[in-house]
């Protein structure tokens, strides 16, 4: 029971009707359909602990969607075992229900034509708490996420970035001992996501959340998780810490840069020109060969610069130095 | 003219895809024209001077309008909801009438298929034609006039969502009057002499009683009438549908959509 | 989990869904009273009928206000209640039962209970007015009358529940259930004395608009202990019928297996 989660073999196949061709294919498929398996996710096993707070990454259709609604309980796999808080998602659904939040970054559970705050008690409803701790926990909520502002405006008016916060405060109303977050950062700017990233890490060290959040955005896992999957295709790439992946795997970061002078040249250890346009350049730095500051003095020295950019590689970047790494 | 057409065409072949909603509503037909001479058979009919297969029959014609006139609002609102309506304004075209244009497609493609299914019906129904058979090959054109000049104030319906949030309570009235003042299941005849007067001063008796009483009894001074006050409510619809556009769009502009 | 909670938050969910109707206030009033003319303009149809032709074998007009007046406030109770039964189709199509799933409550009363309609406000005003008219609205026959009205309403809710859970298999079927829904309120509205044998059998088995609306008016006309037991046991078996269905096919959702377009991640 020391761990949050322990997912042992967990595998999930999809059976998918073939789509048909034609007027007789499809006649044909009404009376003796073709099935394929698609395996989503592939015999996939880890631990968290609890506290801990674990990114699942890759890219878009690795299976980490899959993943997360059959660790909370919303699709059973098709073999495998998985324990959450000593639970069986699948069969101790609504037991498990009280002790685990969830943000699913494109569905949203607060009512649309009114203020959050209104969601907020009815799931004090929901999980069945207590109306003066309630109240307790709300206003902490509310004023670690700074929303207090937001709570009297109907949710359709409010920004994306500020509906997610009342999302994210929504999910840990009832104290959950684990997290769940789904693309938690989709479709936000830079600004929103950074606020939600340091607020999901502030909460989590101070009650000690256990956080597991999927996203295909590599910032999301460094500003606030401590241990990194990363999966590709059902599979398991990667599992240790962010440190190591970096170390391993992000050694370059993609630097645009837009100069008062036209034309801008500097050579450095592992600094790589990829585009070169009168006034704007773009450039990709092996970090561990010349650091991003001394990239940056350096481009200073030759010219003015009036814009500039630093970038983590594409989630498919990654992959693909893991991959080539594995081979190698 | 072609550009316009070309609006019906593509609701045309979008609308041959549905077929869910094209089944659904061919069942439906069959059921209301069932429960219609179920209800005939119980009461009998010669009471209002029509025989039972005649009053089926003028069910199954008033009925081809009123299950094949488009739903223009909800395209609409739609259109407003994900706000594609301002970009659609600023086309050459005016708006409207690319909705009028799409709502005749649909229109047509459901009242060919529709046919078949009233037909059929009502034939099984009543177990044979109704007493002027020549009347259902008078109706087939006269009918789908009826429809568009409905599907034109259909869009005037539509137009209120520029206004309203939801349009379709301004529908459930027009298609109760189509119900009530259009005698679509009861023949205006059997009404009160005043319910018939007001009746009679609306479009609603153009849309569906006129026209069907007077290809059933193949009526030629009844058509006569029936035809030229289509002619007037369509042309009154045309300007209507302009002028209340026009102000749509100012309130769309003033407010953004 | 026990009773008083789940009381407490179904009259919760009840105030937050009025509360969600009437923010938008000129909606709300516009399809409520708009839906009361509706209703009482549809009604003057069997006022036509009736001035020509005084019954319907043995069916007044008292009769039939009564029925149409059961089905009007059967349809607006349960679409403001139960209004996300309407969209349940949708819902299990689009994943959006996801959300219900990870919250400690059950999926299928909470996802029904979440959603209300502003247009029932309207068809329960002319449900009381239509049933006020027919003259079987009495003190003495109140006991009656709830009964009936609250076989009718599980009914109406269950047989929603069952076509819309046709979508755990069939996929999107959003528009189909809904025409489904029209038929059982089409043949709801008629007294079902006009229907051939075999039509009757039909409305109700396939179509069990008899429970909705003949059965408990012909009750309210002539009581006989028969026909109410014969009312109860239905809807009772409406009921068991439809949770067990969505069960079922609730098993089908969280295999991920559904008819089209499971996603890939």
């Amino acid at each position: 029971m020391s761990y949050a989660v322990a997912v042992s073999n967990m595998t999930k196949d999809f059976v998918l009707k073939e789509p048909a061709k034609g007027f007789v294919g499809n006649l044909k498929s009404l009376i003796s359909p073709k099935f394929n398996t698609f395996r989503a996710v592939d015999n996939i096993s880890f631990k968290i602990e609890r506290g801990e707070r674990l990114a699942f990454i890759g890219p878009n259709g690795a299976g980490k969607s899959t993943s997360i609604k059959m660790m909370s309980g919303i699709l059973h796999p098709t073999s495998g075992d998985i324990s959450v808080l000593g639970l069986t998602p699948g069969k101790d659904r609504t037991q498990l229900g009280y002790k685990i939040g969830t943000v699913f970054g494109q569905r949203s559970q607060l009512w649309y034509h009114l203020p959050a705050g209104d969601t907020f008690d009815l799931l004090a409803r929901v999980y069945d708490l207590n109306p003066k701790a309630y109240r307790e926990k709300k206003n902490e909520l509310v004023k670690l996420f700074e929303i207090k502002h937001l709570l009297d405006q109907p949710v359709r008016k409010l920004s994306l970035g500020q509906r997610m916060r009342c999302e994210v405060v929504a999910s840990l109303l009832h104290g959950p001992e684990i997290v769940f977050l789904d693309e938690p950062t989709i479709g936000l700017d830079v600004t929103a996501k950074s606020i939600i990233r340091d607020l999901i890490k502030e909460r989590s060290q101070r009650f000690g959340t256990t956080v597991f959040l999927t996203s295909h955005d590599t910032g999301d896992m460094e500003r606030v998780c401590d241990r990194v999957i990363v999966i590709n295709h059902g599979r398991v790439l990667f599992d240790d810490t962010i440190e190591k992946l970096r170390a391993r795997y992000i050694k370059k970061k993609r630097v645009t840069l837009m100069t008062a002078e036209e034309d801008l040249h500097f050579e450095a250890r592992g600094v790589n020109w990829l585009e070169k346009k009168p006034h704007k350049f773009i450039l990709d730095v092996e970090v561990d060969k010349t650091p991003i500051d001394e990239v940056i003095a350096t481009a200073l020295k030759h010219a003015r610069i009036r814009d500039l950019t630093v970038e983590d590689p594409q989630m498919e970047d990654v992959i693909k130095f893991i991959y080539r790494a594995d081979k190698e | 003219m072609g550009k316009y057409l070309s609006f019906s065409i593509i609701a045309i072949k979008h609308g041959y895809k549905n077929k869910g909603e094209t089944i659904a509503r061919f069942a439906f037909y069959g059921i209301i024209l069932l429960v219609f001479s179920s209800l005939w058979n119980a009461v009998g009919s010669e009471k209002i001077g029509l025989k039972p297969r005649d009053m089926i029959w003028y069910l199954a014609m008033t009925e081809w309008i009123v299950l094949s006139y488009p739903l223009i609002h909800t395209a609409i609102q739609e259109d407003i909801r994900t706000g594609n309506v301002a970009y659609l304004l600023t086309r050459p075209i005016p708006y409207i009438w690319v909705k009028f244009f799409e709502g005749m497609g649909t229109l047509l493609l459901r009242m060919l298929i529709l046919a078949f299914a009233g037909f059929g019906f009502a034939y099984f129904i009543t177990g044979g034609l109704p007493t002027n058979p020549l009347g259902l090959l008078l109706y087939f054109p006269v009918g789908i006039f009826a429809s568009m000049v409905v599907t034109l104030y259909q869009s005037i319906i539509g137009l209120f969502s520029f206004w309203l949030q939801d349009a379709t309570p301004i529908y459930w009235i027009f298609s109760k009057c189509n119900f009530i003042l259009g005698g679509m299941m009861l023949p205006l005849d059997i009404y009160p002499e005043w319910l018939q007067k007001i009746a009679m001063l609306t479009p609603f008796s153009s849309f569906l009683y006129l026209p069907v009483k007077a290809c059933l009894e193949l009526d030629a001074s009844l058509l006569l009438e029936a035809l030229i006050k289509l002619t007037v409510w369509a042309v009154i619809g045309l300007i209507a549908m302009q002028l209340i556009y026009l102000r749509g769009v100012k309130k769309l502009n003033v407010n953004g959509g | 989990m026990n009773l008083k909670n789940n009381y407490e938050f179904f009259t919760h969910l009840l105030k937050i869904n009025l509360k969600s109707l009437t923010s938008l206030r000129g909606a709300f009033l516009l399809q409520a009273t708009f839906m009361i003319i509706n209703n009482l303009v549809f009604f003057t149809m069997w006022w036509v009928f009736f001035k020509k032709f005084k019954s319907i074998k043995g069916w007044e007009i008292t009769d039939l206000c009564a029925l149409y007046g059961v089905v009007a406030f059967v349809f607006g109770v349960s679409v403001i209640f139960f209004g996300g039964v309407r969209s349940l189709a949708k819902m299990i199509d689009g994943g959006d039962l996801d959300v219900y799933l990870t919250q400690p409550k059950n999926t299928l009363f909470y996802a029904s209970s979440s959603q209300s309609h502003a247009s029932g406000w309207g068809d329960v005003v002319s449900g009381i007015i239509l049933l006020w008219f027919s003259g079987y609205l009495t003190f003495g026959s109140l006991p009656l009358m709830l009964t009936v009205l609250f076989c009718s309403f599980v009914v109406f809710v269950c047989i929603g529940i069952l076509f819309n859970s046709l979508a755990f298999w069939m996929g999107p079927m959003d528009s189909l259930a809904r025409q489904f829904y029209d038929f059982v309120v089409t043949f709801s509205i008629y007294p079902q004395v006009i229907f051939s044998q075999f039509l009757k059998m039909i409305l109700f088995t396939v179509i069990p608009g008899g429970f909705i609306g003949h059965l408990p008016v012909s009750l309210l006309r002539e009581f006989s202990w028969s026909n109410l037991g014969f009312l109860v046991v239905g809807s009772a078996g409406f009921f068991i019928l439809s949770v067990v269905v969505f069960n079922r096919g609730l098993k089908k959702y969280e295999s991920g297996n559904r008819f089209i377009g499971v996603g890939t991640n």
